[in-house]
């Protein structure tokens, strides 16, 4: 059996950050992930679903009202995100969930996090848009919120040299987006971390004062490795599921793990702009189009970002007008509607904003991983806040906002959190603030999983910097020092 | 050149030239409305599957009202079954095949019960009715309606939903075509970072 100082599971931010960090102290490393080993020219321009699967993990929850989904691939999630880094505002992490309770630990302020986003936006080359980086929608988003008095800041991105070609979420091919196998993961592996692709974890097991790890290798063949500190970041909901699956090994795994589960507070909708404000273009520029809004921050705890999108996107939503026209997002009208609108009149956009996780992950008896995000009144009180503000933005410029119908909200699908959440209060956080596992010495949770709560924006600079806090720890600490995990 | 020495030449010191030759071309194609603009290829064809035994037809019907084709389209343009669609409901690599005749059951159940008649020996606008109150009773065939939707719109199969909505496709960036940006500033910025502090 393999023996290692460390093992990682998953190679998105949560992973690749402590592979180099901790590679760059001496310490073995391993990094099982369970996509492919991905570059540039592996990236096609295209957005058919034999593309996507490869680059895509789907899940749909158990009432099949909500898809959350999230990238695969040696560097995880960033070889197909929209590469928005935004530092999460001070409020999120002091944010106090229904029952009153801080969900960020206290001492996880902005101020303690800055230096760690800092060391991310080096690593990764992250620099601001330019005016001309901002694409047509994004710049129509910012001209109805300038028609209102109200502000738009162009957001940041380890972007460079865009060509604009609207295809970020299908990998750049053209290598101008920066992902982890540009910077984290080859300076990872200069510094000896092993990352090996296409291996599939499946559960853990204590073994003597470390860990056994056990997974399927590329031909299928379950093997074992054995780490004395096992690091997860396989995604909110794998990372979860790894360990419901260790359950038999584990009988005192904290309760809590695989509850929490977070959207962020993600609600998809669109615009349909005047013609003064068309054509809209919407796949020209970056997915992320350009820049975000601030201004219903202070208020409603929300910002809006505006996308420059396939029109799969358009057309999988469940669209309808509130004016009556589409009515419902299938038949004549709709196929006529989407033709006649989709790239001259319409763009989509994401809000982003503080919610309570009410979700939970499961594993089913065959060990597949299973997610309830039930849209309770409180989700559908902050859909409605979401929508009314849409709705102000529209009404101000002659736009029309086209919401999703009936109770199938669509919940926004590429940022699950929360699953496993760092927190002060034992009871109510699997892991403690410096990401190890209640009672379970030597296991850690470094990804999204980890995260709290809502980031309030784009998530992935909060991961990563998070990631960075905890791997900081890591790389300075060994497991006999940390009686608090024991705790 | 093929699509792959296109890409490859895109990403060295070539694409200045390359776009600089074609944007031209480009921005006129914008201007009428990208209705001219060639696909490099569709993306990653393959065969249409087709369900087997008495299933197919009430399936057909069903993907032809979510997206109308030419046999219910006035205009006469391609639809759900002329995208592939049905892969979706066949592939087992979705959610969905093995409940393709249990969606068959219950389109021809509420169509009985509210027409006198199968689903497919309905007119279209009562085909879209039993669809409408079918996805009420099961959320799953919701899903499949967006999935067959997000099939013919993202060209999953191939790319006549994609030229159906204008859609250019593979493309080596918009980042001379003078509409694809304002490039000044149109708006105040509340940070002088791109963050909230």
């Amino acid at each position: 059996m393999e023996t290692l100082d460390d093992i990682i599971v998953g190679s998105g931010f949560g992973g690749a950050i402590p592979a180099l960090r901790l590679a760059r102290t001496g310490r073995s490393i391993l990094c099982l992930e369970q996509g492919e080993r991905l570059t540039e020219k592996d990236f096609v321009q295209d957005w058919g679903f034999k593309a996507q699967s490869r680059l895509f993990v789907t899940y749909t929850s158990k009432d099949y009202h909500v898809l959350l989904r999230y990238g695969r691939g040696i560097g995880g999630g960033s070889l197909t995100y929209a590469a928005a880094m935004l530092r999460s505002p001070s409020e999120v992490f002091t944010w106090r969930d229904r029952d009153g309770y801080r969900v960020w630990p206290a001492s996880v302020t902005r101020q303690a996090m800055d230096p760690y986003y800092a060391m991310v936006e080096q690593e990764m080359d992250v620099v601001r848009a330019s005016w001309a980086d901002v694409p047509r929608a994004g710049g129509i988003l910012a001209k109805m919120l300038d028609r209102m008095g109200l502000t738009a800041d162009r957001s940041m991105y380890p972007i460079h040299d865009c060509l604009q070609c609207g295809f970020c979420m299908c990998g750049c091919p053209f290598g101008r987006k920066k992902h982890l196998g540009m910077n984290y993961i080859p300076r990872a592996e200069a510094a000896g971390a092993e990352f090996r692709a296409r291996c599939r974890v499946h559960h853990l097991e204590p073994d003597g004062g470390g860990w056994k790890v056990a997974y399927f290798d590329p031909w299928n063949v379950q093997r074992y490795a054995r780490a004395q500190r096992v690091i997860l970041a396989a995604g909110a909901l794998e990372t979860p599921g790894i360990l419901l699956r260790s359950r038999p090994w584990i009988p005192d795994l904290h309760p809590q793990v695989g509850r929490n589960l977070n959207q962020n507070g993600d609600v998809a909708f669109l615009w349909r702009v005047p013609d003064d404000l068309a054509p809209t273009y919407p796949f020209m520029g970056r997915n992320n189009a350009g820049v975000i809004t601030y201004a219903f921050w202070d208020e409603h705890r929300i910002t809006i970002h505006p996308g420059a999108g396939p029109p799969a996107l358009v057309a999988a939503m469940d669209v309808f007008s509130e004016k009556g026209e589409p009515a419902h997002p299938m038949g004549l009208s709709f196929k006529h509607y989407v033709r006649d609108h989709y790239a001259t009149h319409l763009f989509p956009s994401l809000a982003i904003g503080l919610v309570d996780g009410e979700g939970t992950v499961t594993v089913d008896g065959n060990g597949v991983v299973q997610f309830d995000l039930p849209l309770t009144d409180r989700l559908k009180a902050y859909i409605d806040r979401v929508a009314g503000v849409g709705r102000q933005i529209a009404e101000a410029n002659g736009a029309e906002l086209l919401r999703t119908a009936g109770d199938n909200y669509e919940h926004g699908d590429a940022h699950p959190l929360a699953t496993c959440r760092i927190g002060d209060d034992a009871d109510r956080a699997p892991c403690t603030p410096d990401g190890e596992l209640r009672g379970q010495s030597g296991v850690f949770v470094t990804d999204g999983a980890s995260i709290p709560g809502g980031t309030g924006v784009n998530p992935a600079h909060t991961i990563a910097a998070n990631a960075e806090r905890i791997a900081a720890v890591l790389a300075g600490t060994n497991v006999a020092s940390r009686p608090s995990a024991r705790a | 050149m093929d699509r792959r020495d296109f890409l490859r030449a895109a990403g060295s010191g070539a694409l200045a030239a390359i776009l600089q030759a074609v944007a031209g071309g480009w921005a006129k194609a914008a201007e009428a409305g990208f209705a001219g603009l060639p696909f490099a290829r569709d993306p990653l064809p393959g065969a249409c599957l087709l369900p087997l035994g008495d299933v197919q037809a009430t399936l057909a019907a069903m993907l032809d009202t979510v997206v109308p084709g030419p046999a219910t389209d006035p205009e006469g343009t391609a639809g759900a079954l002329e995208a592939c669609s049905m892969n979706i409901l066949l592939d087992g690599s979705f959610p969905f095949r093995q409940y393709a005749d249990l969606f068959a059951m219950a389109l021809d159940g509420i169509a009985a019960e509210a027409h006198g008649g199968t689903f497919v020996e309905l007119a279209y606008p009562q085909r879209l009715d039993v669809l409408m109150t079918a996805q009420e009773q099961l959320p799953m065939l919701r899903l499949a309606f967006k999935a067959v939707r997000s099939a013919f719109f993202g060209g999953a199969y191939n790319g006549v939903g994609l030229r159906y909505v204008g859609y250019p496709g593979p493309n080596l960036g918009w980042r001379h075509v003078p509409e694809a940006s304002f490039r000044v500033a149109v708006c105040r910025e509340r940070t002088d970072t791109g963050w909230m502090p």
